[in-house]
């Protein structure tokens, strides 16, 4: 038997993914497993060894070159989708997974013959594969303050009813943890903190700590951590080598960044500093006792794909070198002050923890009592909502998945 | 057809002008050629259509460039090619010169351009005074015609009905593949129902 999964997004969203892919591997462990990735991301092919048999690559960037480039025949990019999909369609296969529900991969699901179809997909202009309560709920919500405490990859699963356990990789490693890591920039300039105040944070990590502070960078940013820090304090890498630097880190500082999500596939301490568009209470790290820091600005969290709508970068302005500083300590065990004094100190931030339970799944707890009713609301709607989708779907179950029709949104539910 | 005129610049070389327009950099060609080819994306294929051979340097540094590419030369002013086989390179294999649209939409040039949808490629300096023929040419090249991507889409056993037609050939601007897209869900024809998802998939890319 062989299954191919589709998942056509950005970087992060390949690496939320990667439990739902181990999640596949534990529910048919004899079947061979396919993946249809963009071209650009063959270099995380290294998560997924002994998952995925073989991947597949959709050339996303010179199809949509193809579309508006004037050297390009307009029907180029027709021809090579054809081959693709025929090239797919050689292949038996017994299932066909949409794990990134959009427009774009409904669209290519209904070209991919298969004997089921899990996810939605299109055929004649109409969407199908809606009649699971769960992706009803992930494709109208996500993204949404509606489905604020599910997570990406937790919400994913259930839509796809594939299993969910949490299971870190082990990694190697072979040195004592004495490096921080920073991760300093992040693919939207209004997610990022100012170079500046991660310049002064790691002076006074090298000042006050023994920890060696280090800054990741990939090749193209390298110009601009130069402007900011000394060579010796930058590490710029390609992801494979960014993961072992991780596995022997004591702690990664970072945005909301797929390198966050890759620290939290290894279970590394994480301190996510939460700003612009970043959705912490759906996308935080997939992992136990990562920090979040948001900064509590009433603008907050802005749109995805929005220009941040303030003269001055508030929710950056707001979150201080002094406070990042304090929780990196307490997250290295530096300073015995507990999470609920340094979040009453810390008024101006919503100072959060992620956890997974057995029953509850991923939940984000606020460490502060002043602000704590309003994120235990969030769990309890969770629980109301589960109870109800859950409800929903054992009363539905029995119709098919491919017979229901609906709209999707422009976008699909894309990870914010 | 307006005429050719030719001046020598420093380095000796005869540069074609057009309605005082040069058809190249007068006073260094070669560096403008070897610019032009390092900015195009040479990726598409191994097959390509060149439109416009102007002063000819930047055929030559394609073919230095990239001495594995098939190109297809299409031009439409008589008075250039002698001169490129007499300063440039005396061989020119794969050449057409049409003096209309039409000419060119009755060639096999156009037939393989559209069959195998090849690349193409311009040095808009080359055009000269001719950039209205020349547009025309690539407009239709490219399948972004509404001539052009009938032909395409009938190659495809798609027909485009009568009135996507009409409104279709109201406007001047190149097609896009969101009109390409448009014509398939609105035609009835079972090819078109079988290539919608294709459509589909691109159109999304663009947004």
């Amino acid at each position: 038997m062989i299954i191919l999964g589709i998942s056509l997004l950005r970087l992060g969203d390949l690496v939320l993914q990667r439990p739902l892919i181990e999640g596949l591997r534990k529910k048919h462990p004899q079947c061979e497993i396919h993946m249809l990735i963009n071209k650009q991301f063959t270099h995380v092919e290294f998560l997924f060894e002994g998952l995925v048999d073989h991947f597949i690559y959709f050339d996303r960037e010179s199809l949509q070159k193809s579309c508006g480039e004037r050297e390009y025949n307009i029907l180029w990019g027709y021809h090579q989708l054809k081959v693709l999909v025929e090239e797919l369609n050689h292949i038996p296969y017994e299932a066909v997974y949409n794990f990134t529900h959009t427009r774009l991969t409904a669209h290519l699901m209904g070209l991919i013959k298969a004997r089921h179809r899990i996810g939605i997909y299109s055929y004649e202009g109409r969407f199908y594969g809606l009649n699971n309560p769960w992706i009803q709920f992930f494709n109208n919500y996500f993204g949404r303050p509606e489905a604020a405490g599910f997570h990406y990859t937790e919400l994913l699963a259930r839509a796809l009813a594939i299993p969910l356990q949490q299971k870190f990789l082990k990694g190697n490693r072979t040195v004592a943890q004495q490096t921080v890591l920073i991760q300093g920039l992040t693919s939207d300039s209004k997610k990022n903190w100012e170079l500046s105040k991660f310049q002064s944070l790691v002076r006074s990590l090298e000042k006050e700590t023994l920890f060696e502070v280090k800054v990741l960078g990939a090749p193209f940013e390298r110009e601009l951590l130069n402007k900011v820090f000394a060579d010796k304090n930058l590490l710029i890498c390609d992801f494979k080598e960014a993961a072992i630097a991780l596995q022997n880190c004591a702690l990664l500082i970072t945005g909301d960044t797929s390198i966050k999500h890759l620290g939290a596939l290894y279970d590394v301490p994480i301190l996510e500093l939460a700003l612009g568009s970043s959705q912490p209470l759906q996308v935080g790290a997939y992992s136990n006792n990562s920090i979040i820091l948001q900064s509590r600005v009433t603008c907050g969290p802005c749109g995805h794909s929005q220009k941040c709508s303030q003269p001055i970068h508030r929710c950056g302005e707001t979150l201080s070198v002094a406070a990042v500083y304090e929780a990196a300590r307490i997250q290295l065990n530096l300073k015995r002050m507990d999470w609920e004094n340094f979040s009453n100190e810390h008024s101006e931030l919503n100072t959060l923890r992620t956890q997974i339970h057995g029953v509850m799944g991923w939940s984000v707890q606020c460490l502060s009592l002043t602000e704590k009713y309003k994120f235990d609301e969030v769990i309890q709607k969770k629980t109301m909502v589960v109870e109800e989708l859950n409800r929903q779907a054992t009363i539905s179950k029995g119709e098919s998945y491919e017979r229901r029709i609906g709209k999707l949104s422009v976008n699909g539910a894309e990870a914010p | 057809m307006s005429i050719i005129s030719f001046s020598e610049n420093a380095e000796g070389y005869l540069i074609p002008f057009e309605d005082k327009k040069a058809l190249c950099d007068f006073s260094n060609p070669q560096e403008e050629a070897e610019r032009w080819v390092a900015s195009q994306n040479m990726t598409i294929s191994n097959e390509i259509v060149l439109l416009g051979l102007g002063a000819g340097f930047h055929l030559r540094a394609l073919k230095e460039a990239r001495s594995y590419l098939k190109i297809h030369v299409i031009e439409c002013r008589d008075q250039l090619l002698p001169i490129y086989k007499k300063q440039i390179q005396s061989q020119v294999e794969n050449y057409s010169c049409f003096h209309s649209l039409e000419a060119l939409l009755d060639s096999e040039v156009f037939e393989t351009t559209l069959i195998k949808s090849l690349p193409v490629y311009f040095l808009r300096s080359s055009w000269g005074a001719q950039d209205d023929l020349f547009y025309s040419f690539w407009n239709n090249l490219t399948g972004r015609s509404v001539y052009a991507i009938a032909k395409h889409f009938a190659s495809l056993g798609i027909e485009i009905d009568e009135g996507t037609l009409v409104s279709l050939k109201q406007s001047e601007r190149p097609l896009t593949i969101k009109d390409a897209t448009e014509i398939i869900i609105k035609s009835e024809s079972s090819a078109a129902k079988e290539s919608r998802g294709y459509f589909e998939t691109l159109r999304e890319l663009l947004r």
